[in-house]
């Protein structure tokens, strides 16, 4: 009666969903979903589902350096053609992570509002607490490990806005600077303004950015040459930590909800900067 | 996902480009990690180290869309896995072509939830994570599917050898249980 890998003993207290749950379950699985879509006994579920998305985690990247070597080592046979080329994965991996970064901002608040963004961004949201501290005896977190590790490398929790979007920011500017037009360098400069805390920070906020991810970066800096698979994230480079593009067809979303975490350097979070 | 990009990143990743290659990886290993220790929790870097290893022999000949390129790294990922257990189960290795016979759910030992391993710094995506290893296995994986990998459910049906209403079913069941627990936590909204 069901197909294999569904229990059978999950069919007596299953409760069919009615149509319209069915089609809120499945706009959360897929993430599309407006506030209204999510029935209130849904939105816990809406908040583990967007912290599951969250952007990645600095150790989730760290086994790039070994990725990077097998690559090079097979990039160097026959059978891959072209020897490996060592460009610097800058204008499409730190835009990539704004990308994310910006996707699951704008998932936290098409699906929460914007007084649940913090859910991704490291204080720990009210669901969670409770699954990390009570619920989960059988699968979670260990006592201990949900504790905070101050200690390792100074990197706030949650989406690091001083690591990826700042790295972004930073690189959009290069590129908007080396590439754009006169439009383009003024959105790009606004936005670092922006994160940086003022025109006059910019140059030492970019040079303290470190790269977000790969332990060993091959040799990333601002300021290298671009390559041309990248050139069109030069005409739509940034996810600005305060202004997070929606992708298409994503619910659009509200000026001025922050999706970074309050308090964080990487960008006040309003989108709203000196202007210039 | 990359997007509309996907084309010429796939296309210069497979000529070499290192920068391209560490555009696909970026975007995928997170999703491919926390989806690991959903399945494999013990075991979750080595496999995901593995599964590029693969994926990067068979890169020049990978012929699809981005939607096509995640089926084929969670794939990957999901073959890896299950053949680790094989291994763990002293089992004579059997060939891929019977992977859509076996369920993640009869290898015994293989989803043992425990997501503590994975020290993320950010508590609110190792909760989450903690919390959906302790649904039912399929339902787990389905939903990791779903939502971190970013599979529509007919990719995920492809992969697990199910139909797609079976998918649905499962998805639908895990999100019903997901919000039970939830509620028995106390977590009201």
């Amino acid at each position: 009666m069901t197909d294999r890998g569904v229990s059978d003993s999950d069919m007596p207290t299953f409760p069919w969903p009615t149509r319209p749950e069915a089609q809120a379950l499945d706009a959360l699985l897929s993430g599309n979903c407006r506030p209204e879509e999510v029935p209130a006994d849904l939105r816990p579920v809406a908040e583990v589902l967007v912290a599951l998305q969250a952007p990645p985690d600095r150790r989730e990247v760290a086994g790039w350096g070994q990725a990077l070597t097998v690559y090079r080592e097979v990039a160097g046979r026959p059978g891959m053609p072209g020897r490996p080329r060592s460009r610097r994965p800058r204008l499409i991996a730190a835009p990539l992570g704004a990308r994310f970064a910006a996707a699951a901002g704008a998932a936290v608040i098409a699906v929460l509002g914007g007084g649940a963004a913090a859910a991704y961004t490291g204080g720990l949201p009210g669901a969670l607490q409770k699954i990390a501290h009570e619920a989960i005896a059988a699968p979670g977190v260990r006592e201990g490990s949900a504790a905070p590790t101050p200690q390792s490398g100074g990197h706030p929790a949650g989406p690091s806005v001083a690591g990826t979007a700042a790295y972004g920011l930073c690189n959009a500017y290069q590129h908007a600077e080396e590439h754009g037009n006169a439009s383009q360098r003024s959105v790009a400069f606004r936005n670092l303004v922006n994160a940086a805390g003022g025109a006059d920070q910019v140059t030492g906020y970019c040079a303290s950015v470190p790269h977000p991810g790969a332990t060993s970066p091959p040799g990333r800096r601002v300021g290298q040459t671009v390559s041309p698979t990248v050139a069109s994230h030069g005409r739509k480079p940034t996810a600005p930590p305060g202004k997070p593009t929606a992708p298409p067809g994503k619910p659009t979303i509200p000026p001025g909800k922050p999706t970074t975490p309050p308090g964080n350097k990487g960008g006040n979070g309003n989108g709203n900067g000196p202007g210039k | 996902m990359i997007g509309e990009d996907f084309p010429a990143v796939l296309a210069a990743a497979q000529q070499g480009d290192e920068a391209a290659f560490a555009a696909l990886w970026h975007d995928g290993q997170p999703a491919l990690l926390r989806y690991l220790h959903v399945l494999a929790p013990d075991a979750a870097e080595d496999i995901a180290a593995e599964t590029w290893t693969h994926v990067v022999r068979g890169l020049a000949r990978f012929r699809g869309t981005e939607r096509n390129w995640r089926a084929w790294l969670f794939t990957t990922a999901r073959r890896r896995v299950i053949d680790q257990t094989r291994r763990l189960m002293r089992h004579p290795a059997a060939s891929l072509e019977a992977l859509p016979d076996l369920t993640l759910a009869d290898l015994p030992g293989l989803c043992s939830p425990d997501a503590a391993d994975l020290a993320l710094e950010n508590l609110a995506t190792q909760a989450a994570i903690g919390v959906i290893a302790s649904l039912p296995p399929m339902q787990a994986e389905v939903i990791m599917l779903r939502v971190v990998a970013g599979l529509d459910t007919e990719s995920v049906a492809q992969l697990l050898g199910r139909s797609s209403g079976a998918i649905r079913i499962a998805a639908h069941r895990g999100l019903h249980r997901l919000a039970s627990l939830l509620a028995e936590a106390g977590v009201t909204r």
